[in-house]
């Protein structure tokens, strides 16, 4: 990549005959000074030392370089030498003194040349041996950031001002490089001086910036072009040194570090400053389809994954000297054979690496320090299942392994007892006992904290025994709960008083990716795949916003695992896991389409109405209407906070208001049976509010809420909504405007994937008169808002509704046309048996003529067709006048005749 | 380019090694024996932590596996003493191993020298 910018230079040169002539530096080192042309900050201060980008050049660097490498070769041509003079003055002497005895000391007095040998071999070894021990003298690391520091300031330097520390010494070799190339490349194009832009390119060809390619799915191909041309404006001139904004890049990447606890800056930081500082490149990745988030994000996963390298290799360190068994290093505890036989020794887990390493939980690891440094009390974790309760116990035993606890917890091991295999199978007396004898290991043997997973298991009979051993101050416990059975079983309970609660949250979606991607390395080696990023970020959005029963980040890590999974088992090796295929499993777990919209998709889209006037005739503002709210749903224009779309449909029945939120669920959500339908009539008194939403105390959901939060896709009909009590309606203007509601168990039912459609029968007297006398459809809506249905709606509850339609009556033409599509049906239905079916014009315009009234529009039409055209075929099967391959034709007047089919 | 970065390579390496050569003999006997210094005193406290000595001193009177009765204590008393002697020689004989390293280090370099100088001139000249 960086090869081809340069070329892209030397073209550019021969364009404008502008052949920069580099220059060797006449001085071995030049005097570095801050710049003195400062119009911004250019400086960090941290512990009162001041820390700043001195001025580099194209020299400096060469200088840096050259540097480097003079002290490379020395170490390995010292160290070669040393090597093979010491080998071969050894090797000389041995064989000239034999394999056999040990020579004697006299030999060692005799002048030789072996000796002479093996003595310079030691001698260029003594001086190896210096020069390796002052390279590792005169390296420097990043200063340790106090754990409360806050994230140090910006200041402005003088150009006099001394103890100034020069931030370079921090850069690690990577980033030198990316400099140094940032520099070469300024210069091939005779830019006057390195901009953030050039620091970009320049660290692009460090690994770190591949990985980032190839997980973005980007490929250098698609951006070199609008770098070049980007590259080409810049400034000419003699080569003076970096920009103010590429010296903060140098700045801000050495803060990076600095907060990120690294030792050094690496190629990475300047890359991913290089980018927020050139708001060009930005514009150009996100025409690539990533944003600057998504590439923050990234540029975090490849840090983690560092991260926790480097956490590992100390992990394992310390893992060797920590204890594993019963006993302790002192050996002042004792064996603990009830305890083992219903626990689990954490700290030996995590020795043996089979608990995970964590990733952003250190707050609440803190916490828990705190409350067992602050007294007898023990921490009791309470939080959701699947936020990461198990994962704080697993990080707090990797500490402890690690000895990077509080004194209470040194030497000490973490052992989570298993209440179920506790309890389970014996009488309560039999559970106490073993308790008991279990807590009396612990108390002697003083090396064991406990953790319980689901404190609420432990029974009303086992509590008090733990509680009063656990006040005595002989050990701690870490437990964990669910917020509701800490409300329900602990809170108030013996348990509640001897444990302090800390909370475990959900973390945001931007944590969860981050604790995804610390994930993702075991799940990519495990099934043997390659996560693209989309497919993490999908991983964590599509799971929090479809997936309502569960928390993140379990459940987020549950979809990669199975997208995983599939994804090898379809591609094979290596197979790469797109945000495509983290769609598809989301859309087969939900029935919600949550893929890109495909090419044929979009068409049908664009078309729905036409589709959907396949079911519906007439009424086109409520199709128009309904097909848009499908088309903003699908294009993800929707507010996330509100159901996918809401309306009110008014009208007469009869006239398709049910139909269409049938072929609205069929269309969007896949079937018709993807629709919940509540008849209000049920709802006609403020108590039945506990049929809707649970009564209070009790411990069950209500009718509807339970029905849409196991079914949270899909077509919420509120069937003849005029009926309902208005205490109902107000539940409802909730539901319409914040897309959720509370059930009496204090659970959160969504309504955000729904689309709710409520029908009125409410001035349908009005509408057929109105329509009867030619008022246009605006007026009629108009004038049912402003006066017929004040009476029974409040005016911020119709607001509420994305649309109030209108369905007028049908007319006798339409009437016609329900009749074709009855016929089609029934069609159809015989297509099964074999048998063809054929209805004459002149007997389609008599039955819909029979099935038209305009009070009740196509209802009476169903029971017609059912009389006259049903019943006739059935008494014709029965009778057996129809056989396969017949095909029977219905005339004027219910004739019925039978057209022989050809025989086999 | 390439032929003026390698020149400047070239001069570095020169500059470097002449200047590292005449350094090496102060340098072995001021910064370098601070840092071997330093280097045994590490070894030794690693080796101290690795046997437990510190540990086993500490807990010299403390009870192991939780036998508090009187023959438990003894017991335990006199174990711990072998333990806590038993581990202290290892990290004595770890230590005189570091001493010996150390002054295998202060050696090393003039005998280098004299090992180069008589095997070189006995040559020449017996």
């Amino acid at each position: 990549m960086f090869n081809f910018f340069c070329v892209i230079a030397r073209r550019s040169h021969r364009r404008r005959g502008n052949l920069v002539v580099y220059a060797v530096p006449k001085r071995l080192l030049r005097r570095q000074t801050p710049r003195n042309d400062k119009s911004m900050p250019n400086g960090f201060s941290i512990n009162k030392k001041t820390y700043i980008a001195l001025n580099l050049d194209h020299h400096v660097m060469e200088e840096r370089a050259a540097k480097a490498s003079s002290l490379r070769t020395i170490s390995g041509i010292s160290f070669l030498a040393s090597m093979i003079l010491f080998l071969a003055g050894a090797g000389l002497f041995v064989y000239q003194n034999g394999f056999t005895t040990f020579p004697e000391i006299a030999t060692f007095f005799r002048p030789t040349f072996s000796l002479m040998l093996f003595s310079v071999g030691v001698l260029v070894g003594c001086f190896s041996f210096m020069h390796q021990s002052e390279i590792t003298r005169h390296l420097v690391f990043i200063p340790k950031r106090d754990r409360n520091s806050l994230s140090p300031e910006l200041v402005t330097v003088d150009a006099g001002q001394k103890d100034t520390i020069d931030i370079i010494q921090f850069f690690h070799p990577s980033a030198l490089k990316a400099l140094d190339s940032a520099f070469v490349l300024a210069e091939r194009f005779g830019h006057a001086r390195v901009e953030p832009i050039h620091v970009f390119v320049g660290a692009i060809e460090d690994d770190a910036a591949s990985i980032l390619f190839g997980r973005l799915g980007l490929s250098f191909e698609k951006i070199k072009d609008p770098i070049s041309r980007r590259l080409s404006t810049r400034q000419l001139g003699a080569l003076s040194g970096l920009d103010d904004a590429a010296e903060q890049v140098l700045l801000f990447a050495f803060r990076n570090a600095y907060l990120e606890d690294r030792d050094h800056v690496t190629a990475l930081e300047l890359f991913f400053e290089a980018f927020k500082a050139e708001p060009y490149l930005a514009d150009l990745f996100q025409e690539q389809g990533v944003s600057a988030e998504q590439f923050e994000n990234m540029v975090e996963w490849i840090r983690i994954h560092e991260k926790i390298q480097d956490q590992y290799k100390r992990f394992q360190k310390a893992a060797a000297s920590k204890p594993t068994g019963a006993m302790n290093r002192s050996m002042t505890s004792v064996a603990t054979p009830i305890l083992d036989a219903f626990s689990e020794d954490l700290t030996a887990d995590a020795v043996y690496g089979r608990l995970p390493m964590m990733i952003g939980r250190e707050e609440e690891i803190e916490q828990v320090f705190r409350v067992i440094e602050g007294g007898r009390e023990s921490a009791l974790l309470v939080g959701p299942h699947g936020v990461g309760k198990g994962s704080v116990l697993a990080g707090i035993a990797a500490l402890m392994v690690e000895e990077r606890v509080p004194d209470v917890l040194k030497d000490k091991r973490l052992v989570k007892i298993s209440i179920p295999h506790l309890v389970s199978g014996v009488p309560i007396e039999t559970a106490q006992e073993r308790l008991l004898l279990m807590l009396d290991e612990v108390s002697r043997s003083r090396n064991i904290i406990l953790a319980l997973m689901d404190l609420e298991q432990l029974t009303a009979d086992l509590a008090p025994l733990l509680n009063e051993y656990l006040s005595r101050g002989a050990s701690f416990a870490i437990a964990t709960t669910t917020p509701q059975d800490y409300t329900e079983s602990i809170e108030r309970s013996v348990l509640g008083r001897i444990f302090q609660k800390v909370s475990v949250d959900e973390p945001d979606q931007k944590s969860a990716i981050r604790i995804l991607e610390s994930k993702i390395g075991g799940i990519e080696y495990q099934k043997k795949v390659i996560f693209r990023y989309d497919a993490v970020e999908k991983c964590v959005k599509l799971s929090d916003r479809y997936m309502h029963e569960q928390y993140l980040p379990k459940k987020a890590i549950e979809i990669a695992r199975e997208v995983a999974e599939h994804v090898a088992k379809s591609r094979g090796e290596n197979g790469v896991v797109t945000g495509e295929d983290v769609a598809k499993i989301i859309a087969s777990k939900t029935g919600i389409p949550v893929t890109n919209v495909a090419e044929d998709e979009k068409m049908k889209l664009l078309h729905l109405e036409d589709e959907m006037h396949g079911r519906i005739i007439g009424q086109d503002e409520a199709v128009k209407a309904v097909a848009s709210a499908l088309r903003r749903a699908r294009a993800d224009l929707r507010p996330g906070s509100r159901p996918i779309a809401s309306f009110l449909f008014l009208g007469s029945t009869g006239v398709g208001k049910t139909e269409l939120a049938k072929t609205l669920a069929a269309t969007y959500f896949g079937s018709e049976q993807m629709m919940i339908r509540v008849d209000m009539s049920e709802y006609q008194d403020t108590r039945s509010i506990d049929k809707l939403i649970g009564a209070p105390g009790s411990k069950q959901g209500g009718l509807f809420s339970e029905a849409v939060r196991t079914r949270p896709f899909a077509v919420v009909l509120l069937d003849e909504l005029e009926k309902a009590d208005p205490a109902i309606l107000n539940v409802f203007l909730q539901i319409l405007d914040d897309g959720r509601v509370t059930d009496a168990l204090g659970r959160v039912i969504d309504f955000t994937n729904t689309i709710i459609i409520a029908t009125s029968n409410a001035g349908t007297q009005y509408i057929q008169d109105a329509v009867g006398r030619g008022e246009s459809t605006n007026a009629i809506k108009t004038h049912l808002l402003e006066e017929e249905l004040r009476t029974i709606y409040r005016p911020e509850f119709l607001n509420r509704f994305d649309g109030v339609i209108v369905f007028k009556p049908l007319e006798e033409s339409q009437i016609v046309e329900i009749t074709k599509l009855m016929i089609a049906q029934v069609t159809k239905r015989l297509e099964g048996k074999g048998i063809g079916f054929q209805v004459t014009d002149a007997e389609v315009l008599e039955l819909a003529h029979k099935g038209y009234d305009p009070k009740f529009g196509a209802r009476p039409l169903r029971r017609v067709v059912q009389e006259e055209v049903d019943n006739a075929i059935a008494n014709a099967l029965l009778e057996g006048k129809v056989q396969r391959r017949d095909t029977i034709v219905l005339d004027v007047g219910g004739v019925m005749s039978i057209q022989k089919g050809q025989a086999l | 380019m390439k032929s003026t970065q390698s020149a400047l390579v070239l001069k570095h390496l020169l500059a470097d090694l002449i200047r590292e050569i005449l350094f090496l003999p102060v340098w072995w006997y001021t910064i370098g024996l601070a840092r071997m210094v330093v280097w045994c005193g590490q070894s030794i406290k690693g080796a101290a932590q690795t046997t437990g000595l510190s540990i086993w001193a500490k807990n010299l009177f403390v009870p192991m596996y939780g036998e508090t009765t009187i023959s438990g204590k003894l017991i335990s008393f006199f174990m711990r003493l072998i333990m806590v002697i038993a581990r202290g020689i290892a990290t004595f004989v770890w230590m005189i191993v570091a001493l010996l390293l150390f002054v295998a280090y202060l050696a090393v370099f003039p005998l280098s020298i004299l090992g180069i100088l008589y095997h070189g001139l006995g040559m020449v000249f017996v």
